[in-house]
């Protein structure tokens, strides 16, 4: 089983920030989309029964923003082979409710993101480890 | 019974003249005498009703010991099928005593079971319905008398009544002091002009009550060319209460509309002619009421809206009893236009179908309403700019910050891309900030305008 973890922001600081985040944890590259529609067409390239995803997504995005994607993704079947941890710099409990209405949506975590955020989700973890 | 008002002839030289006339005993009363058993002089008593007997010997008795030629009696007797039968024997004596009392006689005997079941009837109907029949006697000297007056029905009504047939002025005993002169001046005028008489007029009760009354009759002249009239008398209180009650209603109804500060009209459903306006209506539109009594809707309403009121007016007529309300636009005197709040209702209005309006101006309101939203639009987006588009770059200058605390991680290189984008999100986050400052103060502005607008109008 291989384990990917993406990360969807449009904006080039965060996922800057965001590399010198986990380098602490990873010596391979976190792979960087800039929209929703850009991970997807990814995603359904790349797809495979051994291959599961997590993904650390934003939610005001250009092109495709974060809810469009994942309803596109519940659309395609895809939800059961990827998980989601929602990062976000919205402070609208909208947002954080309409998370709740995704199963495979796990985290909800408001920017920036820091080791210790990072450290209280043990499946991000995992595949941070697992990544090659 | 087809034998009722048959006569059958008798002749009195004896004890009883009833028995004499087999005939009558048969087709009358069922009995075949003297065969019958029932007949016989021991069970006879027994076929009268109780006390009937007596009484009739009693008269009987008193007739031939006096002096009076006529003689009449009513008593009850059983008839062979059990029930009881009114028999009336009347007589008139032919022969006499030395002392003048009556020896012989001869008359007729008759059942009117019939007659005298309708004469209860008759009463029981005058009791419940509480008429008083009054007949008043007028002599040549133009002399009113009371010369009867049905006693049951006065002690229904609990006025003294005993006296009255003898109390020369039995109208002080039959109307209000105040009401004399009225029922006075009604029946000198009957009876001068032989003319109908109608008057109404109080009684005071034994009990103080006030009854009203309703007198009519129509005057009559006797043979002897004196002048009668029989007034038939009714209660008329309980419909002179409603009548009061309904005018202190219509009073109160005419007072709410004429005082009510809302705009209120009555139209005629069919032409749309007002029937009425209240003064608020009269303020508001600036016509007067006599102008107002020479439009119809139409002329309340901007050219744009005849359509609109047509057809609400259509659907108005279908459905006749429906109450509503909506939004409709009117158009002042002075040509003010303005948007009011009307609620429609059905009322008869001097027998017509009408519709009553009231009409609630709420152009202020709605104005106010419009204000009211747009600053709620401001709010929600201000909200929505600070939760999304303010803490983009704040979260940006929060991590970069937290970044340059781990001076190990980072190269000189890293570090002035850190400034920059420092010094990026500050400037964004001071647009930002400016432009949530525009949108109070804009809003702000709106409101001192609609302010300064209101203290205008």
């Amino acid at each position: 089983m291989t384990h990917r973890l993406l990360q969807i922001d449009d904006d080039p600081v965060i996922l800057f920030l965001h590399n010198k985040l986990f380098s602490n944890y990873t010596n391979s590259k976190i792979e960087q989309f800039k929209n929703g529609k850009l991970a997807l067409d990814h995603i359904l390239e790349n797809n495979g029964p051994d291959i599961s995803y997590m993904l650390l997504l934003d939610i005001n995005m250009p092109v495709m923003n974060g809810w469009e994607f994942m309803d596109e993704i519940c659309n395609l079947g895809l939800d059961r082979s990827i998980s989601v941890v929602i990062l976000t710099s919205s402070a609208d409990y909208a947002d954080l409710d309409k998370s709740k209405s995704y199963d495979n949506i796990v985290h909800f975590i408001q920017k920036p993101l820091t080791r210790e955020k990072i450290e209280k989700i043990p499946l991000l973890l995992e595949y941070l480890n697992l990544q090659e | 019974m087809g034998t009722l008002n048959k006569f059958y002839g008798w002749r009195w030289d004896e004890e009883d003249p009833i028995f004499k006339n087999l005939e009558y005993i048969k087709k009358v009363l069922g009995y075949v005498a003297p065969d019958d058993q029932s007949f016989t002089a021991n069970n006879f008593k027994e076929l009268f009703y109780p006390g009937d007997f007596e009484l009739l010997q009693k008269s009987w008795k008193a007739y031939k010991t006096g002096t009076n030629h006529s003689f009449e009696k009513s008593y009850r007797f059983k008839h062979k099928d059990g029930s009881w039968r009114w028999i009336k024997e009347s007589g008139l004596a032919n022969e006499f005593n030395p002392s003048n009392n009556p020896i012989g006689a001869i008359g007729t005997i008759q059942e009117v079971t019939d007659k005298k079941k309708k004469n209860t009837h008759l009463k029981s109907i005058l009791k419940s319905v509480s008429i008083i029949i009054l007949r008043l006697k007028q002599d040549s000297n133009n002399n009113l008398k009371v010369e009867h007056i049905s006693e049951e029905a006065l002690q229904h009504w609990n006025i003294p009544c005993k006296t009255l047939l003898k109390d020369e002025d039995y109208l002080r005993n039959l109307a209000h002091k105040d009401d004399l002169g009225r029922i006075r001046n009604a029946l000198n005028n009957s009876f001068s002009k032989m003319e109908f008489f109608e008057c109404q007029w109080r009684v005071v009760s034994q009990e103080d009550k006030i009854i009203w009354c309703q007198g009519v009759g129509t005057p009559i002249k006797d043979k002897d060319g004196s002048c009668f009239l029989d007034i038939v008398i009714t209660d008329i209180t309980k419909e002179k209460l409603y009548t009061e009650q309904l005018k202190v209603s219509e009073e109160k109804y005419h007072s709410l509309f004429q005082h009510s500060p809302q705009p209120s009209w009555v139209y005629n459903l069919e032409t749309l002619a007002f029937l009425n306006v209240n003064t608020a209506a009269i303020e508001k539109y600036g016509y007067s009421k006599d102008e107002f009594m020479g439009m119809t809707l139409a002329d309340i309403r901007p050219e744009g809206e005849m359509t609109y009121l047509e057809n609400q007016v259509q659907k108005t007529r279908e459905n006749y009893l429906t109450l509503f309300d909506g939004h409709f636009k009117h158009i002042t005197k002075k040509g003010e236009i303005f948007t009011v709040h009307l609620y429609s209702s059905p009322i008869t209005y001097n027998g017509q179908k009408c519709r009553q309006i009231i009409a609630i101006d709420i152009s202020e309101k709605m104005k106010y309403l419009k204000f009211i939203e747009n600053q709620n639009k401001s709010l929600k987006k201000i909200g929505w700019m600070q939760s999304h588009e303010l803490r983009a770059p704040l979260v940006r200058l929060m991590g970069l910050i937290n970044l340059l605390n781990d001076h190990d991680s980072i190269c000189k290189e890293e570090i002035n891309y850190i400034n920059k984008e420092i010094i990026n999100s500050a400037n964004e986050m001071d647009v930002m900030t400016k432009n949530i400052a525009k949108i109070i103060n804009d809003t702000q502005l709106k409101e001192k305008r609609n302010d300064a607008q209101i203290i205008a109008d």
